[in-house]
């Protein structure tokens, strides 16, 4: 077995030359290498840390954040390999059918391709993030037996879905790509993972259609170059946009932002708490729904979703709503809850109160946006400034789902919900975020809406792609780790055409 | 004279009475819809027919609080008149979740609750 490389070993001012250069050794990176590695194509994978954290090299994620209050850019991602996955919470769950539609109470939305394109991806994709079996869309889940039957709701618009989480050993976090993928970085031959490897530049050749080389730079003041045919970015959704427009040379507006998309559209998943109370009058919720559980070999926990066909008529957005913990009513409350619930002609002496939170989905934005400052990092490279905003209607709109499931429970008079928040101040008061980066290189055919096309090629680049949830045109409510994996596994399929 | 035609005269006072207060009865029930047409506050009885359906008429007089506040425009007189017509056979329950199915509901403090019911706890809040 090969060890890694490292970059701070090259001869500076050499030039190394492969078949395809994968700059960032995250969950996309990894995922790649290893789909390719079978293979006889020469890789060399690029990533900017070593295989654990350095103050050094984290600070090179320094950056500024302008609107509401979001996490500082130095503290979204740890910078060595195994990116995003060096600190998550493990929640997969993919995509839903119609987060790829056009939807047309979405300005900007809609995939160049449908969610049956990745359907063949995802086990694969679940596979490598060790969640467990991959039947999230199944309606006859194994562990219903075990752990009682999901919430009774009446007819509409919410259900109840679920999340399967990336394996946890004991105590310890879930699947970190950087050392669960480690020796099989190493075994693959055609396959070179270099660290503190960091491109500070993507050199087009002079006519602006192709990369012609990337310059690479270590914190040791190392510079050397890689040629290569093709290249991938695969950095996170705030790092690709900085390199895209910090490699001005050729194009001045940045690559891939002739039509000023790049960092454009940035989207998260804000996280309100406490954003309701659900009530059930018998008190009996399965555990499912309050933690997670194993079960048919998946670590695994309920979820309530608004349906597609829901979002199609009421024109909401995506949300997936979790019940926390049990909470105690105020006087009103129990009034509400012991007079609806006679009126009913329910039981309701065992009553329980439950807090809900909640990941949303927010509607695209061009004006929530990435942008170059002129303070410049240890490499030289411009630094960052993110502008992050949210609407009062996208509040709105998860209020709208919520109503909805609230309705449910009474028509199937096995509950009640209370909404706890009105107020833009109230929802921002505990708003947080899930940290996912999506959105900044969106794909679409047309480059005057996109940065990447289907096969997500860089638009007029022809070897030039970029992976990961920047590339994702909507963001779904669904964490975006498994999703960008399995658009990963499709991008090496269609590398594997392109090297063929 | 017959005893028939006696006991007919003997009957017309008592038949006047009655009539009589059928008729205050009416004008009555009438003065008191229009006084609930005209917004004029009032505690009666009058709703015991709605509000026999409540099992838990303390709490829902609570909740009918927070509705009457939360709508200065509430009319108990319309409200009392669609109940009675909604209601009609049906039990209580059953029109609450025909409410649910049928999307009626209202927001009261935060609580997503069947439209009927609210305005039967204003009833109830009005009554109490």
């Amino acid at each position: 077995m090969s060890v890694f490389s490292d970059a701070r070993t090259v001869p500076a001012g050499s030039t190394i030359e492969t078949d395809l250069v994968i700059i960032g050794g995250g969950p996309a990176g990894i995922t790649l290498a290893l789909a390719l590695a079978e293979k006889p194509i020469r890789i060399l994978m690029l990533e900017s840390g070593g295989t654990s954290f350095d103050d050094k090299t984290q600070a090179l994620y320094d950056g500024t954040e302008t609107g509401v209050h979001y996490t500082p850019l130095n503290a979204t991602r740890q910078r060595y390999l195994g990116g995003g996955t060096n600190h998550w919470g493990g929640w997969c769950r993919p995509l839903d059918k119609g987060d790829f539609e056009k939807r047309s109470w979405v300005p900007h939305s809609g995939w160049p391709f449908a969610r049956t394109e990745l359907d063949r991806y995802y086990p694969r994709a679940a596979s490598l993030v060790e969640a467990g079996p991959f039947d999230f869309d199944s309606n006859s889940k194994p562990w219903i037996d075990q752990f009682g039957a999901p919430l009774k709701l009446g007819a509409g618009g919410v259900y109840t879905s679920w999340f399967q989480f990336s394996k946890m050993r004991g105590s310890e976090l879930p699947t970190n790509f950087g050392e669960r993928y480690a020796d099989d970085l190493k075994r693959l031959p055609h396959l070179t993972t270099m660290l503190h490897a960091n491109v500070t530049n993507i050199a087009l050749a002079q006519d602006a259609n192709s990369v012609d080389h990337l310059d690479v730079a270590t914190l040791t003041g190392r510079k050397f170059a890689v040629k290569a045919k093709h290249v991938v970015l695969a950095t996170g959704g705030i790092e690709n946009v900085r390199l895209l427009l910090a490699s001005n040379g050729v194009m001045k507006q940045g690559i891939g932002n002739g039509n000023d998309l790049v960092g454009r559209f940035f989207m998260d998943n804000p996280i309100p708490r406490q954003t309701a109370k659900l009530v059930v009058f018998n008190g009996n919720l399965a555990p499912y729904y309050t933690d997670n559980q194993n079960g048919g070999g998946a670590i695994f926990r309920a979820t309530l979703a608004p349906t597609d066909a829901f979002k199609r008529t009421s024109h909401v957005m995506g949300s997936l709503t979790t019940v926390e913990n049990k909470v105690d009513l105020d006087d009103f409350g129990n009034a509400a809850v012991a007079a609806t619930a006679s009126a009913l002609g329910v039981d309701a002496s065992n009553a329980q109160a439950y807090a809900l939170g909640c990941g949303m989905e927010l509607k695209p934005e061009p004006d929530r946006r990435l942008t170059l400052t002129g303070e410049r990092d240890a490499l030289g490279m411009p630094r960052l400034r993110l502008h992050m905003s949210i609407g009062d209607e996208d509040f709105a709109l998860y209020r709208q789902t919520m109503k909805e499931l609230g309705r449910q429970l009474l028509v199937a008079r096995t509950g009640m919900i209370h909404l706890d928040r009105s107020a833009r101040e109230s929802w921002l008061e505990t708003l947080d975020w899930g940290n996912h980066h999506v959105g900044t290189t969106r794909m679409h055919n047309d480059p005057k809406q996109g940065v990447v096309d289907a096969d997500l090629k860089v638009h007029g680049i022809g070897n030039l792609f970029v992976a990961g949830s920047s590339t994702f045109p909507t963001c779904g409510a669904s964490n975006p780790t498994m999703n960008l994996l399995a658009v990963t596994l499709r991008l090496a399929d269609h590398l594997k055409r392109v090297f063929s | 004279m017959s005893k028939g035609w006696k006991d007919s005269v003997a009957r017309r006072p008592l038949l006047a009475a009655i009539g009589a207060l059928v008729g205050i009865g009416v004008a009555g029930g009438a003065l008191y819809e229009a006084s609930g047409v005209l917004g004029i506050g009032r505690k009666s009885g009058a709703y015991e027919d709605l509000l026999a359906g409540l099992q838990d008429r303390e709490d829902a007089a609570k909740v009918g609080q927070a509705v009457l506040t939360g709508d200065p425009h509430f009319h108990t007189g319309h409200a009392a008149r669609a109940l009675r017509v909604r209601i009609g056979k049906k039990t209580l329950s059953e029109v609450l979740a025909q409410d649910a199915v049928q999307g009626r509901i209202v927001e009261t403090q935060g609580w997503v609750l069947p439209e009927a019911f609210t305005q039967l706890c204003a009833l109830a809040a009005e009554a109490s």
